[in-house]
């Protein structure tokens, strides 16, 4: 029997190694892949308050949330494709077509 | 001696430096807020109540999938359909331009 807050603790440094990749990362890819392990953080805390409460709603949650997630994949990765094919790199310091 | 030394990576290595203090704040301030606020120190419980209805964990997610969340998984089905279909006319676009 594990305790929850040994899954919550789990949970928060996945999420807080993906924002460390998320602000440090140049490359898209390597963003997109900080962006899918705070979501699966997420996914862990719905796991462990589905068990912990004894009600398997979460884990259904669990597995709309992870559908969701490869649609944002997709998408921003057709996204970075355009990227690439536009300025010739995915690195996210040149991708300034947004600015004000 | 500092041939040994690569120093392009301890470059690259101190400009990780204040995206790691700046994620450890979070996480600390994660820990914190979790831990001295709740008092759930309590254990996994046995799913007794999914486990006496359903014969095992999958039986239950996917029976409470396709009864009471049948309308999420239709919605969801378009959702993905969606995403892949503009994935999919986004990286033709670009991929017709080039080529022709």
């Amino acid at each position: 029997m594990i305790p929850v807050m040994y899954v919550l603790a789990l949970a928060m440094t996945v999420f807080a190694i993906g924002v460390f990749g998320m602000v440090s990362a140049r490359s898209g890819i390597r963003m997109m892949m900080s962006i899918e392990l705070m979501l699966n953080s997420a996914n862990i805390n719905l796991v462990a308050f589905s068990n912990y409460h004894d009600d398997i709603s979460g884990q259904v949650f669990a597995l709309f949330s992870i559908a969701l997630a490869a649609a944002e994949a997709v998408v921003g990765f057709a996204i970075l494709l355009m990227i690439f094919r536009h300025k010739g790199a995915i690195n996210v310091d040149t991708i300034n077509i947004l600015r004000w | 001696m500092f041939d040994m030394f690569d120093m392009d990576d301890l470059k690259k290595a101190i400009r990780l430096i204040p995206h790691a203090i700046t994620s450890l704040v979070f996480l600390a301030g994660l820990y914190l807020a979790i831990f001295s606020n709740t008092s759930w120190f309590a254990l996994f419980k046995s799913p007794s109540y999914v486990l006496t209805k359903y014969e095992s964990g999958s039986v239950a997610i996917g029976e409470h999938m396709f009864t009471t969340y049948v309308v999420p998984f239709e919605v969801l089905s378009l959702v993905l359909l969606a995403a892949f279909v503009g994935a999919i006319y986004i990286a033709i676009k670009g991929w017709r331009r080039e080529n022709s």
